[in-house]
């Protein structure tokens, strides 16, 4: 054993630029491998763990009025938990330390139901009416938090105490009263929880359940969940892409590296035979030297991988409580880790076994350079080509080795598919970002508030927005100009809260792509962001309740990439409000920078601030994004040169003494450079061809399935990101790629003395 | 005669630590010789070949070839020296595969930046000269030693070098293609060519050298030809 072990360390220090390239590739594989893995896992588990331990409502629904029938629902098909009806209302609760956007209250006696067990975090549960417990988020945190023993109002209509905080996994309420607490739970609303059969498709089940009873909204464990996993999320499925090309490349150049030094070490193997060394330690030499490497590249690269995916999990984990540092569970590491090794082994196996097969006199006879006349054929008529020597013979060189040659093509293949996906994500992004911010439509934003800090004692709503509206109308530059105000209400049904972004005057122009519908008209229409109608489960031609009481039918569906369920409408839809802000558009060819400042200067005195949106946008989830995919890209591609390299490295090494003999009569080191590069030319543009189909498919795949994790549709513009020209240069990639890789084996070919090639055997 | 080849304290290391393969060798052929040097196997005889080719360059000394220094050379200027101004044959031919007979002779001239169509023509030449025009397109696999070994010549002729380099050139044909190499080289010399010859064959080195030196242990002994 010792003798292999020794055999293996020695074989690792002679070829120390193949176990560099094993061991990146490793590294970058198991690091990807548990970002992709942790993501995927950590991002519910905090949601999952909790959902668990309270059997949470897989779906919380609110009738209208109903009574001993919605009791009865319980008993229906598909139903295998309920709790309720408890009476409810929408309700915004104010206090000392602020007030809280409208949300569900809850009338409710117990915390210990069979479904949605109630976790009281602080104080204690309810014991009679003029008590509240409020829910994690409806408690808030730092200076703004409500505390056991504070007294908050309830819409205005009651004063209670506070005498616990308590947690719900599915969010079911923003804080719970006692049952009989008849000046709070105003209205005829009830809330039904269930837990179903089947909870894979819970707006399904809702339907079957509720199916003659007044209901009148839901809100579903999954929207709940997504809510809660955020955008990390859509991380998942590029880091799961990229992942995955890491290791493919991973288990290409484990095998290319294996049978490179298989071939290369024939005589020593012959040797080693010779000496008594058996097939199995043979195979055993040949595996070790990649698991030598691949061991610690492994760990390493795991360790990396479960430190990147801390901060983007620790917003989860902040939705939960969850104390100390969010992190990767210890099982996806050694999973990682053991599949990585798992993998690389059987893929280096193959190679190995052959060695291992090999006789002693075949292995101690057989030199290195390629036997037999494989692609002999095809060599001679392209040396027979009317192209310089040292292209011809170039060109020819992959047909020495077919299977070696395949492999690199594969290699550039991935390494091109990485670029022609990332470029293709990175700009999808960009527009993603882009069309969110809506800089294009709305270039320029007039904010309802002193320029610089606030004065003291300034509130909103103070500034003479009529006469703001007026000062932009009359800018010369100005096209469009729509008032916009934004709060947060509830919707009935809906336990979270909802985003009204509202318009004062015709907002179709202000940059929100329709992706399905019309534009609204009126006070009691409004458009829906996608994922409003994802987290909600609503249609364009639902109508829903908002906690106003209003009705208001959705009647279109825009592409909006905010966090928040939002939806779109009229001002006129919400008494008493006025714009915080106007969007401005502006004629074509208007220079920015003038318009403000001429803007700035015509609303001197007033309490009004203009300013390039550009200047107030960003996003920095898209950010975070493209600088992650940057990252992978470079490296992968990185791994995938290092691969060609090594491939190239091994068949000039071989063909040294060919090098030999055409320096000998006279082929200058320009030449042999020329040669060695022409030798990866067919490989890098075949690579490239085929990649470019493959990286297309994966940002076809991958988009929609990141916006889909996000409750967005994205508009197809978004996905067409790739211009005919675009495909054609991502392509020829390949080509450099394939000949970044084949430039250090081809300043060895040129340095290599000829005297030494020619000894070469 | 003008010396073409002159090796002046030439000393040659492959290790720092070793003995050297040359020790201050002087040697000098002039134009129109046909040189051979001859010793035993590790003697160092290959050494100074490479050396005078330009394949490799000397750890001291100095070698010169047609007034050219060549230690002073860049790697691509010695490429060029190659191409135009030596010839090489070699004990195992050195001859690419996956060329013709014809292909092999004519890749130097290309090199060197002949057109094809003129260096096809001088390869047929030389082939025809050598007795081999029947076999001009056949592959190296489908040739004899001898032949082999012929259209080695060919090729290190094909540019028309002022110095043939021979390294054991019938170090790997029987007997008969042997003498039919030797006899070449006489001709070649008798003709005006320059020849150094590498070999420990002595009926060879007598056979078509005008001047014979020894060389053991890295150092060089001029022996008088019969």
């Amino acid at each position: 054993m010792r003798a292999v072990l020794r055999a293996a360390a020695a074989a690792v220090r002679r070829r120390r630029m193949q176990s560099l390239v094993v061991g990146a590739v490793v590294l970058l594989s198991a690091a990807t491998g548990v970002l992709a893995l942790g993501l995927m896992i950590a991002s519910s588990a905090p949601f999952d763990a909790a959902f668990a331990r309270q059997n949470g409502a897989h779906a919380a629904v609110t009738f209208e009025g109903g009574g001993e029938e919605l009791a009865a629902s319980a008993e229906r098909t598909g139903v295998t938990g309920a709790a309720g009806p408890f009476r409810t209302v929408d309700a915004a609760l104010g206090g000392e330390h602020g007030d809280r956007p409208p949300g569900p209250v809850v009338g409710r006696a117990d915390a210990d139901t069979t479904v949605d067990r109630l976790e009281v975090t602080g104080g204690a549960w309810l014991t009679g009416p003029g008590q509240i417990v409020l829910s994690r988020d409806t408690a808030g945190r730092g200076r703004m938090e409500w505390k056991v023993g504070d007294t908050v109002t309830v819409g205005d209509r009651a004063r209670l105490t506070v005498v616990g905080i308590a947690s719900s996994a599915t969010s079911t309420a923003a804080a719970w009263v006692w049952p009989g607490q008849d000046d709070v739970l105003t209205g005829d609303h009830r809330q039904m929880l269930y837990r179903f059969a089947d909870p894979a498709d819970p707006d399904a089940a809702v339907d079957r359940v509720t199916a003659g009873l007044p209901g009148v909204g839901s809100t579903t464990w999954l929207a709940v969940r997504t809510e809660v996993e955020g955008v990390i999320r859509t991380f998942v499925p590029f880091v799961v892409a990229f992942a995955v090309l890491g290791l493919l490349l991973s288990v290409l150049i484990v095998v290319n590296v294996v049978a490179g030094a298989v071939v290369a070490g024939f005589r020593t193997i012959g040797v080693q035979k010779s000496l008594g060394f058996t097939p199995a330690q043979i195979t055993a030499i040949y595996c070790g030297q990649v698991l030598i490497v691949c061991v610690p590249a492994g760990l390493l690269g795991v360790a990396i991988g479960h430190l990147a995916a801390v901060p983007l999990l620790r917003q989860t984990s902040d939705a939960y409580q969850v104390t100390g540092a969010p992190s990767v569970p210890l099982t996806v590491d050694a999973l990682v880790l053991a599949g990585v090794v798992l993998l690389v082994t059987l893929a280096a196996a193959g190679p190995a076994l052959r060695a291992g097969r090999l006789s002693a006199v075949r292995a101690i006879t057989v030199g290195r350079a390629p036997t037999g006349d494989r692609g002999v054929r095809i060599r001679r008529a392209l040396a027979a080509l009317p192209l310089p020597r040292a292209i011809g013979f170039g060109l020819g060189t992959p047909f020495a080795r077919p299977a070696r040659s395949a492999v690199t093509v594969v290699a550039v293949l991935l390494g091109v598919t990485t670029v022609v996906f990332a470029t293709g994500l990175a700009a999808s992004l960009t527009r993603v970002a882009s069309m969110g911010s809506r800089l294009d439509a709305v270039p320029v934003r007039v904010g309802m508030h002193p320029a610089g800090p606030r004065p003291q004692g300034w509130a909103p709503g103070t500034a003479d927005t009529a006469a703001v509206r007026k000062i932009i109308e009359a800018q010369p530059g100005t096209t469009h100009v729509a008032g916009e105000t934004e709060q947060d209400t509830t919707m009935i049904g809906y336990t979270e809260p909802l985003a009204v972004r509202a318009y004062q005057g015709d907002a179709s122009w202000a940059g929100y792509p329709l992706l399905r519908g019309r534009w609204y008209t009126g006070a009691t229409e409004a458009v829906a962001g996608s994922r409003m109608l994802a987290l909600t489960g609503t249609e364009v031609g639902d109508t829903i309740t908002l906690g106003t009481g209003q009705k208001v039918t959705i009647v279109g569906q825009v592409f909006s990439n905010g966090s928040d369920a939002t939806i779109l409408m009229d001002m006129a839809g919400l008494p008493g409000v006025t714009p915080q802000i106007f969007d401005v558009g502006l004629a074509p060819g208007t220079d920015h920078r003038a318009y403000i400042e001429q803007l700035r200067s015509a609303l001197t005195g007033l309490e009004a601030d203009a300013q390039l949106s550009a200047e107030t946008q960003e996003n920095e989830v898209v950010a975070v994004m493209i600088g992650l995919i940057a990252t992978l890209t470079v490296l992968l591609t990185t791994v995938a040169g290092l691969g060609v390299l090594n491939t190239v490295m091994l068949t000039t090494r071989e063909r040294v003494h060919e090098i030999g003999v055409l320096k000998s009569v006279g082929m200058t080191p320009g030449q042999v450079r020329v040669l060695v590069l022409s030798s990866v030319t067919v490989i890098g543009l075949v690579g490239g061809a085929l990649a470019v189909p493959l990286g297309f498919a994966l940002h076809g795949w991958a988009l929609p399935v990141m916006a889909g994790s996000a409750g967005l549709v994205l508009p197809q513009s978004i996905l067409d990101v790739y211009e005919p020209w675009t495909l054609v240069a991502l392509g020829a990639c390949g080509i450099v790629l394939a000949a970044l890789g084949a430039l250090v084996p081809g300043s060895w070919a040129a340095r290599a003395r000829a005297s030494a090639a020619l000894r070469a055997e | 005669m003008t010396d073409f080849v002159r090796l002046q304290a030439v000393t040659k290391h492959y290790e720092s630590a070793g003995p050297p393969a040359l020790d201050h060798v002087d040697l000098t052929v002039a134009e129109g010789e046909a040189v051979a040097v001859m010793g035993p196997s590790g003697s160092g005889k290959s050494t100074l070949l490479n050396l005078v080719a330009g394949l490799d360059r000397p750890s001291s000394g100095e070698v010169v070839v047609n007034g050219t220094v060549l230690n002073r050379l860049s790697e691509t200027a010695l490429a060029r020296h190659r191409r135009t101004g030596i010839g090489i044959v070699f004990q195992f031919f050195h001859l690419l595969d996956e060329l013709t007979a014809r292909e092999n002779v004519v890749l130097p001239a290309q090199l060197a930046g002949m057109s094809r169509r003129a260096a096809l023509a001088r390869a047929d030449d030389l082939l025809g000269s050598l007795g081999l025009a029947s076999r001009a397109g056949a592959y190296p696999a489908k040739l004899s030693g001898g032949e082999r070994q012929r259209v080695a010549v060919a090729r290190a002729l094909v540019n028309r070098p002022r110095l043939l380099l021979a390294d054991e050139p019938t170090g790997a044909v029987d007997a008969a293609a042997g003498r039919q190499v030797m006899e070449l080289l006489r001709d070649l010399n008798r003709g005006g060519q320059t020849v150094l010859l590498v070999t420990h064959d002595a009926e060879l080195a007598r056979g078509c050298a005008t001047r014979i030196v020894d060389v053991r242990d890295g150092h060089l002994r001029e022996r008088v030809t019969a």
